[in-house]
């Protein structure tokens, strides 16, 4: 069954460099993010690191912007092992680690960055964790559909390119 | 009584302690002087990862701005870079506090002499004023 996804700036996450978004479900009270967030809350063993993790996020946008070489892990995450590298313009789901927190994002450019879901990875490899697995998924299919949205300008660009236009009843089917 | 899901953020915002913000701008300081010396040295960032011995993957990582950095890490990062990457204010002062003395240009309009001799004076002012902000870059 298919599912409608709502964009939704996030709106105490708008920084001088970088402007942070999320998606929302139709079903769901709050976005992936904030999902993400009310579920790490009472964790209490890694209250420092979702502590560190808000800061990174501050600091990034207001003073460095999101340069995925250097601040986001170099590592595809794509879930499909037999798929092909993907097309150059094509975009990623990307992670942030902190200790053992992954939280899935794209980063549509140094300016515009997306915070999907994610959790607390228990396994090496974290597609086959129970906790993150699922949100890897998620996050590969959102990106998609999401860079979809930028090709076809349903979500354009400003003029400089540091922040992105919607219509706020813009859905898409997951 | 269930907690606001929506107003999260504020909650968990209002959490932040002070070690949280220095952490974090400390890591993300340090990974900016390494990029800065990588790109003075030329090198790629596939270069940097094999000087250290480690993957291009864990090197990004290391210098995520999240991750917590040992001083042994810190150490191999500036052995490979040849030079430093953190400096305590005690070592700043040993290292850049001096007494520097810049010649500045004085006219003196005394006698019929004073052209050819200001001419000279300026010219060597100069010299010396090259020689001391070269050592300023440095």
């Amino acid at each position: 069954m298919n599912i409608f996804v709502k964009i939704e700036r996030l709106a105490g996450f708008q920084y001088r460099k970088v402007k942070y978004f999320s998606v929302r479900f139709e079903e769901n009270e709050v976005n992936e993010f904030f999902d993400f967030l009310n579920r790490m809350e009472d964790e209490e063993d890694i209250a420092d690191d979702l502590s560190n993790l808000l800061v990174w996020i501050e600091e990034i946008g207001e003073n460095y912007g999101a340069i995925k070489s250097r601040f986001f892990r170099n590592e595809s995450i794509t879930t499909d092992v037999q798929a092909l590298p993907p097309p150059q313009k094509q975009m990623e789901a990307i992670e942030i680690l902190v200790e053992n927190i992954r939280l899935y994002c794209m980063v549509a450019n140094e300016h515009v960055v997306f915070l999907f879901n994610g959790g607390i990875k228990t396994t090496d490899d974290a597609k086959d964790c129970p906790n993150v697995g699922y949100y890897i998924k998620q996050a590969n299919q959102l990106v998609r559909k999401i860079d979809e949205l930028l090709k076809t300008k349903e979500i354009s660009w400003n003029e400089y390119q540091t922040d992105i236009e919607f219509d706020e009843d813009l859905e898409f089917e997951l | 009584m269930s907690k606001d899901k929506a107003s999260v953020a504020e909650r968990l915002k209002a959490k932040i302690l002070p070690e949280n913000r220095i952490f974090v701008r400390k890591n993300l300081a340090i990974s900016e002087q390494v990029e800065a010396l990588r790109k003075e040295k030329g090198w790629t960032q596939k270069e940097l990862a094999q000087k250290l011995g480690k993957t291009e993957s864990e090197v990004s990582r290391l210098l995520s701005g999240l991750h917590n950095l040992t001083l042994k890490s810190i150490a191999k990062l500036e052995a490979e870079l040849g030079s430093d990457i953190i400096v305590t204010p005690l070592e700043a002062c040993k290292k850049y506090t001096s007494i520097v003395y810049v010649p500045l240009k004085v006219y003196v309009p005394i006698q019929d002499t004073s052209k050819e001799l200001e001419a000279e004076y300026v010219k060597e002012s100069e010299a010396v004023y090259h020689k001391f902000l070269s050592k300023l870059v440095v």
